[in-house]
């Protein structure tokens, strides 16, 4: 399928159609009760899918293409700030931790998850202007490791299993 | 497959992040605990504390011991304190906002006076522990 170039252009557009299924489904489960933020990431796991099978630019084409399409269909401007802010840090330190090679899927999902919610919270300060919201900092630094322990070892499964 | 398996540095990393997590969580309750009241004091002397929770306008004077023509007007509103009027000459008291977090301070400099945020009785619990 990745031999020809419309091959490559419908995969990437389904990539993006699951991720942006997956971030749907996310919408739905109320993990935010506490602390604003708290979620599990599912759409990570295509990126990373993506970032392993396919290579940097097409991780980032599929989150980008996401965040926009998310923004669109569910946000606003400021959401997109924020989950712009998010992905772009999230993918760039992942690519990172992945070319040193000293990682396993595990690992980067989980730096990246951390590095969404930091870039989140960095986003969200210049935004809004306050800096109370680092208070939250710690408690997303902890859903962000848990959960990018599960996205990473369930992206791991996937990316040696499927075909494309 | 070599990726798939949690690698060493992995559980290292894991293990700093959630360390980083702890050491935040720690900072982020000392420095953020919200106080239940602000002691005002004028020229190191303590001259009063009022609870937070009452929201209240006071005019502090030379009745209350500052010098004669000097005036700073605090307020408590929502839980926070804040000088919105005053005739000292820097206007830092009025620049530094709100408080409400235990240790945060306003001062004002020239009328020697501070207004601190102390824990004084917070809620309930607090209350029968006196």
């Amino acid at each position: 399928m990745m031999k020809t170039k419309t091959g490559k252009v419908a995969l990437h557009g389904m990539l993006i159609t699951l991720a942006l299924i997956l971030s749907y489904v996310e919408s739905l489960l109320p993990l935010s009760f506490a602390v604003p933020g708290v979620k599990l990431g599912l759409p990570n796991i295509v990126i990373v899918f993506a970032l392993y099978r396919l290579g940097a630019g097409s991780a980032f084409t599929v989150s980008a293409t996401r965040v926009v399409l998310v923004s669109i269909l569910f946000g606003n401007m400021m959401s997109f700030g924020f989950s712009a802010a998010g992905m772009i840090l999230s993918l760039a330190v992942m690519i990172l931790m992945k070319k040193s090679g000293k990682f396993s899927v595990a690992g980067v999902s989980v730096s990246g998850g951390v590095a969404h919610n930091a870039g989140q919270i960095a986003a969200a300060v210049l935004l809004l202007g306050t800096k109370e919201i680092f208070y939250y900092l710690p408690v997303l630094c902890v859903s962000g490791v848990t959960a990018g322990i599960c996205i990473g070892l369930l992206s791991a499964y996937l990316i040696e299993r499927v075909e494309i | 497959m070599k990726e798939r398996k949690l690698r060493k540095n992995d559980i290292l990393l894991i293990g700093i992040l959630l360390v980083i997590s702890g050491l935040l969580f720690f900072f982020a309750y000392i420095a953020k605990d919200p106080g239940g009241s602000v002691t005002i004091s004028i020229d190191g002397l303590e001259i009063m504390e009022l609870p937070l929770k009452d929201d209240i306008r006071i005019e502090l004077s030379s009745e209350h011991g500052l010098e004669e023509g000097h005036r700073n007007l605090l307020h408590i509103k929502d839980g926070k304190a804040y000088i919105d009027e005053a005739n000292c000459p820097d206007k830092v008291c009025i620049d530094r906002g709100e408080v409400c977090y235990e240790g945060e301070t306003i001062v004002c400099l020239p009328h020697k006076l501070t207004v601190t945020v102390t824990e004084g009785e917070k809620q309930e619990i607090d209350g029968v522990s006196e």
